[in-house]
């Protein structure tokens, strides 16, 4: 099982916005930048689908995502690698529902992402380096 | 043809790494159809519809532009953003790849070198926001 570590999470926790990466059938990349989301766990996020459309599509067809997470403070970046699971009922949805209606944003989805494999991004010779 | 608007050029030139500029996310996408995102800070407009990265390190991406995967390049002052995708093309001689050596020589003392460009030709134009509705500018 990967596992973030403290550090991770902690990145997580306070960057904002996060660029997700997607991928169409075709083998197309997307790029969007989004602000809500929670860590539910050591290996797994959720994130709130508010706007998405070309991610929600992609999603659907592909569910492979990729984050990268960095703080410009400690100079330090981490790519996320996994899949997700697209949920509209349950306790998660319920969760994604009232992180949106307090920003009273749509709260179409929850998008829950299980992490997968972790990478160094920091500049530098480990750039790319498998973590986890 | 794309062309860049002036606002979308303004945010991909960081010719030479400035921190305080935002970073830029640089996506690709593996043999086996999952998406791959590095960032980077070196980056400028060439023209109005190419882009040129320097790459010192970025070894996935390298290998999978080769593998001819497309290419996404974002960034954002939240909530503006913006997303190109284009074509990639890694260069190791030429004029660019000279270009970007030098900068990243210069920006690094001569510790860190260029390993490749990466040219990105400009095919669309994303203006992203958190909004509904198609973001498709260009």
């Amino acid at each position: 099982m990967v596992k973030m570590t403290n550090e991770i999470k902690d990145i997580v926790a306070k960057q904002k916005p996060l660029p997700i990466a997607t991928a169409d059938k075709s083998g197309k990349p997307n790029v969007v930048f989004v602000t809500m989301w929670k860590i539910l766990d050591d290996e797994t996020l959720l994130f709130v689908d508010n706007f998405f459309n070309k991610t929600r599509k992609n999603l659907e067809v592909n569910p492979n995502m990729a984050i990268v997470v960095y703080d410009s403070d400690a100079k330090k970046s981490y790519q996320l690698k996994g899949t997700v699971d697209i949920e509209n009922k349950g306790d998660k949805y319920t969760s994604a529902k009232e992180m949106a209606d307090s920003k009273k944003l749509p709260g179409k989805a929850a998008v829950v992402f299980h992490i997968k494999e972790i990478y160094d991004a920091t500049y530098g010779p480990n750039a790319g380096k498998k973590l986890a | 043809m794309v062309s860049m608007p002036d606002e979308v050029m303004k945010m991909f030139d960081n010719p030479d790494c400035d921190k305080m500029k935002v970073l830029s996310w640089v996506s690709t996408v593996t043999e086996d159809g999952a998406p791959h995102m590095a960032p980077t800070c070196f980056i400028k407009t060439v023209d109005n519809d190419k882009l040129l990265i320097g790459i010192s390190f970025m070894s996935r991406t390298t290998s999978n532009i080769k593998n001819g995967s497309k290419v996404a390049v974002a960034n954002a002052v939240y909530p503006n953003g913006y997303m190109i995708k284009g074509s990639g093309d890694i260069q190791t001689s030429g004029k660019h790849f000279e270009d970007v050596k030098e900068r990243i020589s210069k920006r690094y003392g001569g510790k860190i070198k260029a390993k490749a460009a990466l040219l990105v030709k400009v095919e669309e134009i994303y203006h992203l926001k958190p909004a509904e509705g198609k973001k498709r500018i260009a």
